[in-house]
């Protein structure tokens, strides 16, 4: 039962910022669809009114004192950058130059 | 007699070995470096040693003895770590290309506590990548192989500390567990794995997969060796929010292997699972069996939403994981593709290159649940499923102090044999990933053997009470032996 379409598994990696070999998209499209198949049987449960469970710890002791503390100096936050000048990550430009 | 020719024992052996000065902690991580040697080229169970600054950590290990001021019963023992956990000044690679390179800028809450302990730190242990999968077939770096049978898989996601503690390497190991990944490989090897409450144990350093699911836990030859571990690493920490106040007090020294009054849960829906092996269904009443002659009390109750677990949790797993993963994106550490003329075309084949297929995978359906359209069929429905998978065990919880059941529905399986449908391969987590999903303590413990391989026995605790859970696993272990059964020593 096939849903997912090559055009859909492009547009989902897109969002997902994979770029995919041509032929990654078939056999993704074929797991995708028995994923989707398997989880669909979650749709013969009645969850009317039911409270969605997103974490298990009450977030009330989630809080912690809102001050500083001891972070990473400029060089050790850096020392894994695949590219950095002075204390910043090195990306490719992103803003076209004006004139 | 060769250095390294001996399994080592277990913490509490060693311990009396280290007391009684009949040996020093320089030379148990000698032992084990040298065990690691000769097996490990078979196993596969390391990415990682750390030999010089491991015998410089027993070295003052030794030092503090002779000083009398050890630090804890983990004092020169030597522990290996899922390589899914940060550690200062070693690469953390979590068996991903992505991370090629990555050297930890900071130390994991659970590795500092252990190494606070005096505990040695052996080892980076292998893993599917990115803790995604139940094999360690998925790493980038080659799968872990299963000792008791090279052809059959380690369990995973973290075969590779089950099989550094089952091959006798180390006498712990940590792991984590976000759908199993401790209690699968444990029964997949015949070693002990516990995977505790949510929250019990700090999640600061351990690289994220499902954050509302993950949770570090050790593995031991023997249920006391977990204990031990635990009353180590857990406890708050103001680093993760999540980390619950309690204090982990489990009085391991009263346990006396008397289970009297326990009454145990044996729910009907995991032992009429398709699926299940009638030889692993036999060891699992035999176990509880054995308890009932300890004086435990068995009684059936129900867990109604079982066969939902593994949607549920694959949805929720895969949402958490695509969100969690967007952080790999080639700007502030691991792999960046030469191919990066343009941001975007940066983050893209960066990911790419830089992921494995099943990770690609599940970020891909990850993605699909959380996105406009689908949000509310898959993603919030999972979680609305999740409640009444909670509300399963409160109710069941009311009639009996702990669950039993197997860990896994079968022994090991042969490598290579699941790789090609991952629906099969997430149906080995049927007993599993419940537990997470609820966010309840379980243990895993040899209860056995069909077809030469170990089969595990699965505990599953009320919240925050691993304390009946390890109790009543002692006890079955003061009963029998298979936990102190071992793999046969080949040479490759």
């Amino acid at each position: 039962m096939a849903r997912i379409t090559p055009e859909e598994i492009k547009q989902i990696a897109a969002l997902a910022r994979l770029s995919l070999a041509p032929e990654e998209v078939v056999p993704l499209c074929r797991d995708l669809d028995s994923m989707l198949d398997y989880v669909g049987l979650l749709a013969e449960i009645d969850t009317r009114d039911i409270e969605p469970t997103a974490q298990i710890v009450p977030a009330a002791s989630m809080l912690r004192v809102d001050k500083a503390g001891a972070s990473f100096n400029t060089a050790l936050a850096l020392a894994n950058a695949p590219a950095s000048e002075g204390a910043a990550f090195l990306v490719p430009k992103v803003i076209e130059e004006e004139g | 007699m060769a250095a390294g020719s001996i399994p080592l024992g277990t913490c509490a052996e060693l311990r009396r070995a280290l007391d009684t000065g009949s040996v020093s902690a320089v030379q148990i991580v000698e032992t084990a470096l040298a065990r690691a040697r000769t097996l490990d080229p078979m196993f596969h169970a390391f990415l990682g040693m750390r030999e010089e600054r491991a015998l410089e950590q027993a070295a003052a290990a030794d030092a503090r003895r002779l000083r009398k001021e050890v630090l804890s019963p983990l004092d020169g023992i030597p522990i290996a770590i899922k390589d899914n956990l940060a550690h200062a000044g070693e690469p953390t690679t979590c068996a991903s290309r992505i991370l090629s390179g990555y050297v930890s800028p900071y130390t994991a809450t659970a590795v500092a506590r252990l190494e606070a302990a005096g505990a040695v730190i052996l080892g980076r242990t292998n893993l599917d990548e990115f803790a995604m999968g139940s094999s360690t077939e998925n790493s980038a770096f080659g799968p872990t192989r299963n000792p008791w049978d090279r052809t059959r898989i380690a369990g995973g996601s973290s075969g590779g500390s089950a099989v550094a503690v089952a091959a006798g390497i180390v006498p712990v190991a940590l792991g984590s567990d976000t759908g199993g990944s401790i209690r699968q490989p444990a029964a997949c090897t015949g070693v002990v794995g516990l995977k505790p409450t949510y929250g019990r144990v700090s999640r600061y350093g351990l690289v994220a997969f499902a954050s509302s699911l993950d949770q570090i836990g050790p593995f031991g030859r023997s249920v006391a060796d977990c204990a031990t571990v635990l009353e180590v690493i857990a406890g708050h920490d103001p680093k993760d929010a999540t980390s619950l106040p309690e204090s982990t007090t489990l009085s391991c020294d009263k346990w006396n292997g008397d289970v009297t009054g326990i009454v145990i849960g044996l729910p009907k829906e995991f032992f009429c699972t398709s699926g299940l092996d009638p030889a692993v269904r036999d060891r699992v009443h035999e176990a509880v069996a054995h308890l009932e002659k300890r004086g435990a009390s068995v009684r059936e109750v129900s867990l109604p939403h079982t066969k939902y677990a593994i949607a549920t949790y694959y949805l929720i797993a895969t949402a958490e994981a695509s969100s969690n993963l967007a952080r790999f994106d080639g700007v502030r550490y691991g792999h960046r593709s030469a191919e990066a003329h343009d941001l975007d075309t940066m983050y893209q084949a960066t990911r790419s290159e830089g992921f494995g297929a099943e990770v690609k995978r599940r970020i891909m359906l990850g993605t699909y649940v959380l996105s406009a359209g689908y949000y509310d069929a898959y993603y919030r429905k999972a979680q609305q499923v999740r409640t009444l998978l909670r509300r399963d065990f409160d109710q069941a919880f009311t009639q009996c102090d702990l669950i039993a059941g197997p860990t896994m529905p079968e022994v090991a399986f042969a490598m290579g044999t699941r790789t090609a449908d991952p629906v099969t391969m997430y149906l080995s987590d049927v007993y599993t990933v419940s537990a997470n999903l609820a966010g309840i303590p379980g243990l895993s413990l040899p209860c056995g053997f069909h077809d030469g391989m170990p089969v595990g026995l699965q505990l599953l605790g009320k919240p925050l009470d691993e304390s009946t859970l390890l109790r009543v696993g002692d006890a079955y272990q003061r009963e029998t032996d298979w936990h102190l059964r071992r793999p046969p020593e080949r040479t490759a």
